[in-house]
């Protein structure tokens, strides 16, 4: 369970690190809006090119950056293989019985896991960079416009960050009653579909015993102290907007600018090597 | 029924940022009979010992074999290791999740494939062994029982498979002081007839000093002393290093023996008062 890497940060000294965590929100969103905005191959040039020096950057190891891909692999060559046989645009290339490739299908597909693998490696490096707090400071800001028609922003930043502070608590918890079951002779690994489920009974209900009571305790401990979310809290980190915000600002703007125009400008290009 | 540990080490998340290492080049035996304590601050590798001892965690590096079953061979019989290694975690009433007490305690000896009937024998056995009425508790839910109750449940969930080795991971922790000593004595009077062999982590100086016979301690992954309490507890300089505790007893004596009053290291307070008023009858 510790192995999980999507979702996990990943301490490192470098300017990735250092951004303010509301400009690395807007980022995200632009990056993911660039990767939606692709439709040749050729724009996912620049898409990779910013990705790859994101990462490089940031200074998280790739082979980090990797693991967060393994997880979803399954899901990429499962639509990537749904879309090889069910896109029937152009040439045939290979067909046996109700099963045709075809090169347009193949065209999709590529293209498809490709916006997959570029979108989860993307948002992981916001979490990689950023702390669960720093990500929800950063969108409590965000949404503080909300707060004129009534949104309860801070009570859902703060149900946020609980949620996702408990995350690592809770996996501990289950590796620790995995273990306390497995002394008393439970078996995970082995049986059938439903026996395996089965055993996963004697986890999940100590598990949630558990989460209800940790959360009973927290709730009592910020009453006892008195934690009142509608007054104006005051932040020991304040967030601020500094000039490698702006630059990094900058540089997205070209990187979607690239995006849109490069399949636009790539023919003229050709066309200009190829005289 | 030995336990040989030769050159265990271990690493938690290797090569990352959150590398740690939690185990370094550990070797001891226990020997059938024995009754350990094993003590050092948190952080020190106690717990990921002891989880090594149960093939809870694979072995990565160095031998362990536990009664005849070598740990490191590629297909150890896990099933068989812990049956014969009983192993109560810390706050083991966290782990009761069935909906009667009887079908809880249960749970160990149907996996182990001991028979239906079998199993609610030896729980039956466990549930009074562990002082609980048996007919009062079989049918409530282990949620609704009280906390030292709940961990007698534990327990008894735990020696219904009838280990041969008992591991405890603090068991006395979060007990009041009576729920402790019937906690200990508990412990003490369980081996003998079929539990041969006790290992127990403690932060408690004064339990460990009264229980065990023989005493690990740790610091940093690495085994610092290996000894008989009272050797261990004679020397004080590498408590004033470590900064672990001293055993209330000994603290007194030690105490007197600034004012020049020798009384030896007594390990617990029977033998810190019989001490005392043999010297004093002594000098008289």
């Amino acid at each position: 369970m510790r192995d999980i890497a999507f979702g996990q940060y990943y301490p490192a000294d470098s300017v990735i690190h250092k951004l303010d965590s509301r400009i690395k929100l807007i980022l995200v969103v632009v990056y993911v809006v660039g990767v939606f905005l692709v439709n040749s191959f050729i724009s996912y040039i620049p898409v990779a090119l910013f990705l790859l020096s994101t990462i490089l950057l940031s200074k998280v190891s790739l082979i980090k950056v990797m693991k967060s891909i393994k997880g979803i692999l399954f899901i990429i060559m499962f639509t990537s293989l749904l879309n090889i046989f069910f896109n029937k645009v152009d040439n045939v290339l290979w067909s046996w019985g109700f099963l045709v490739i075809t090169d347009g299908g193949l065209k999709i597909a590529a293209k498809l896991a490709l916006r997959l693998l570029l979108l989860v490696a993307g948002t992981s490096m916001l979490t990689f960079t950023t702390t669960p707090m720093g990500i929800t400071d950063g969108l409590e800001s965000i949404m503080k416009p909300l707060k004129l028609i009534k949104v309860p922003v801070h009570d859902i930043a703060i149900t946020m960050s609980i949620t996702l502070r408990f995350i690592p608590i809770l996996i501990e918890e289950i590796d620790k009653i995995i273990m306390a079951q497995k002394a008393r002779g439970a078996s995970f690994d082995t049986g059938g579909l439903v026996k395996r489920i089965k055993a996963y009974l004697p986890v999940l209900i100590p598990l949630f015993v558990s989460a209800f009571r940790r959360a009973d305790e927290l709730a009592l401990a910020m009453d006892a102290r008195c934690y009142n979310a509608t007054q104006n809290r005051t932040k020991l980190k304040e967030l601020k907007c500094k000039k490698r915000d702006l630059i990094a600002l900058f540089i997205t703007t070209i990187y979607l600018i690239l995006v849109i125009t490069i399949p636009m400008f790539f023919p003229i290009i050709l066309d200009f090597f190829s005289k | 029924m030995s336990i040989k540990v030769t050159n265990l080490s271990f690493i938690y998340s290797p090569k990352t940022p959150f590398e740690k290492v939690a185990l370094d080049n550990i070797s001891f035996e226990i020997a059938e009979g024995e009754t350990m304590g094993i003590i050092g601050s948190t952080g020190s590798g106690k717990s990921t010992l002891i989880q090594h001892l149960n093939g809870l965690i694979r072995t990565t590096k160095g031998n362990i074999t536990v009664c005849d079953i070598d740990l490191t061979s590629k297909r150890p019989n896990l099933k068989k290791l812990r049956s014969l290694v009983g192993m109560l975690f810390q706050y083991p009433e966290y782990q009761l999740f069935a909906d009667t007490v009887f079908k809880d305690v249960c749970f160990g000896p149907l996996n182990f494939g001991f028979s239906q009937k079998a199993a609610e024998e030896a729980a039956e056995e466990a549930l009074r062994l562990v002082g609980l009425n048996f007919d009062d508790v079989r049918d409530r839910s282990p949620f609704e029982l009280s906390g030292g109750e709940k961990r007698r449940v534990a327990i008894a969930g735990v020696l219904a498979s009838k280990p041969k080795i008992l591991v405890l991971d603090e068991p006395t922790a979060g007990l009041d002081p009576a729920g402790k000593r019937e906690m200990l004595d508990l412990i003490r009077s369980l081996k003998g007839d079929s539990i041969k062999t006790v290992i127990m982590i403690s932060h408690n100086m004064d339990e460990i000093a009264e229980y065990a016979d023989r005493v690990l301690v740790m610091d940093n992954g690495k085994i610092i002393k290996d000894s008989h309490p009272r050797a261990l507890f004679s020397d004080i300089s590498m408590f004033k290093e470590t900064g672990l505790k001293l055993p209330h007893s000994v603290n007194i004596s030690t105490l007197l023996r600034a004012r020049g009053f020798e009384i030896g290291t007594p390990l617990n307070i029977n033998e810190l008062l019989t001490n005392i008023c043999d010297r004093m009858e002594g000098s008289k």
